[in-house]
């Protein structure tokens, strides 16, 4: 974005943000979320012009050109990035313009290698700042997928999903400009789906490109991007899709959607542009914090799914609403396939999931129960063997009031096999 | 069952296995017979996971005759249902009171 663009961007929010001041908080929500303003549009499509343009040339066809056989081609991978933007915008205070606070960048996808890494091909959903405005160093905040899910209970436009198809473009994986020993990792994300601040749905691409270093037997793949003035920083993870099952089962209640998970969460909240940290601090990570959850969840061969997590979001302090401090540290929830947009699991591994916090309304270790049909959307990819471990990426939080609206923050799982499915039998009824 | 009131009490063992625990909830159907069947425990209770200990939950069920003093009957089923465990087992159970 560029500078002229930046006022475009501030003035309706700034504009909504004083108006809506006076109003209940909820009504506050709905209104920011449901609106759609002509600058909006305008600060959406110029952020599709700057990824666009951001260093690496598009062309439709994936041509990959590979100098040295490498141990992960023809393999498939499950994808973690997690980074941050720098952000240009000097800190309040800082007389030597010292860069403001980070915002934080995480993404979540699959990733197929050809063999003899002839093509790449894959999917991938991306969280950068979440929804914000103008905190990120003159960058709309923006979240894009494959798909767009929840649409037609979402306030805004529907969230990022996958959908199982190829959505990459310009693969390639190189040696040429890579330090000794690594390889050059690039490809270009498409997406069918993209929120830039609350503006309308739209599509867009952006170019990754990422030094990699393979580890022993090439479960295991990692890497940094390449330093660019347009890139964000990012770490990459490539965990190792099960190689034998191909293509991956798609149902609850069958492996790998199938016993016990433990669940290890992280989440940056993204800054005071965003309206969902900025006004649910309780449920998301709240403005610039910092959370974390862990807890399990099992899925029973019927189906059923639920679990427990224990979340410390700024050790469940904030600023608003006042004390009493909410308290999340012991959360049931249910799980299931997105009931919305079927099928929600794919074979390349990827699954949409909806979840829904169980614990009673009153509950003083669920704070978040309190709100009415509280929950939130995750999208997963499998990897490992059996493939029953997989990376999450938070699409979302939902409630009665505010159904299915961007998470505020940039939050990632990780889900690692525990234990096979348990059992709850019923003992023959006693009478006395 | 006696006249007016006695109370009896029924008990149902769910042992989960699971590392996670479990919401069961419990609810009563149609009586049927001149008498009355009342659930009186927590309809839901949290079944905690992975303990011998700790993974059974109880019933209770309040029988209650008519002051006619005859004889009378209260039957009832009581279903046992779980949003995210599967259960296994019977999960409806005839409740019957005589006196």
């Amino acid at each position: 974005m560029t500078e002229e663009a930046a006022p475009l961007i501030k003035h309706p929010f700034f504009f909504v943000l004083k108006r809506s001041r006076k109003e209940p908080p909820l009504d506050w929500l709905i209104e920011i979320l449901t609106a759609r303003t002509p600058s909006v549009l305008i600060a959406a499509a110029m952020s599709i012009l700057s990824f666009s343009s951001a260093g690496w040339c598009q062309t439709i066809s994936a041509t990959v050109s590979a100098t040295a056989p490498r141990g992960f081609c023809g393999h498939n991978y499950a994808m973690l990035m997690t980074g941050a933007e720098p952000n240009l915008t000097p800190a309040l205070g800082s007389a030597a313009g010292f860069p403001g606070a980070l915002t934080a960048v995480v993404g979540v996808g699959v990733i197929q290698f050809s063999r003899g890494c002839k093509s790449i091909s894959g999917e991938l959903i991306y969280n950068d700042g979440d929804i914000q405005f103008t905190g990120n160093g003159g960058t709309a905040g923006l979240t894009g997928g494959p798909a767009a899910c929840y649409s037609s209970v979402s306030l805004v436009g529907g969230l990022p999903c996958f959908d199982g198809g190829n959505h990459f473009t310009n693969g390639s994986v190189t040696s040429g400009g890579a330090p000794p020993g690594m390889a050059l990792l690039q490809f270009t994300a498409n997406f069918n789906f993209f929120d830039f601040g609350l503006g309308p749905t739209s599509t867009g691409s952006m170019p990754f490109a990422f030094t990699i270093h393979e580890t022993a037997g090439d479960f295991t793949l990692v890497g940094n991007t390449v330093p660019s003035p347009t890139a964000p920083v990012l770490t990459l993870t490539l965990q190792e899709q099960d190689p034998e099952v191909n293509p991956v089962p798609t149902t609850f209640g069958r492996p790998p959607y199938l016993g016990n998970s433990a669940i290890i969460c992280n989440g940056y909240g993204a800054n005071n542009d965003d309206v969902v940290a900025s006004i649910l601090n309780s449920m998301s990570g709240g403005v610039a914090g910092y959370g974390t959850a862990v807890g399990s969840v099992q899925i029973f061969s019927s189906g059923q799914a639920g679990g427990l997590l224990s979340f410390n979001t700024n050790d469940n302090l904030q600023v608003s609403p006042a004390p009493p401090f909410p308290n999340n540290t012991a959360c049931d929830f249910t799980e299931m396939l997105d009931p919305y947009d079927p099928p929600a699991a794919f074979a390349d591994g990827t699954s949409n999931i909806s979840n829904s916090i169980s614990s009673p309304s009153t509950d003083p270790t669920c704070t978040n129960a309190a709100t009415m049909g509280a929950g939130f959307t995750t999208n997963q990819v499998a990897w490992g063997p059996d493939d029953s471990n997989s990376f999450a990426i938070v699409s979302g939080l939902t409630a009665t009031v505010f159904q299915f609206v961007p998470p505020g923050e940039m939050s990632t799982c990780t889900h690692f096999a525990n234990t096979p499915a348990g059992s709850v039998s019923i003992a023959p009824f006693l009478l006395s | 069952m006696t006249e007016n009131g006695t109370t009896g009490a029924a008990a149902i063992t769910v042992t989960n296995t699971s590392p996670v625990g479990c919401d069961i909830t419990a609810t009563l159907g149609a009586v049927i017979g001149t008498g009355t069947l009342t659930l009186t425990s927590t309809q839901t209770t949290t079944v905690e996971g992975g303990s011998e200990l700790n993974n059974a939950a109880t019933l209770g069920v309040s029988c209650t005759q008519p002051k006619d003093g005859k004889e009378s009957t209260a039957e009832a089923t009581v279903t046992v249902s779980s949003v995210a465990c599967q259960l296994e087992g019977a999960t409806s159970i005839p409740v019957i009171c005589t006196n």
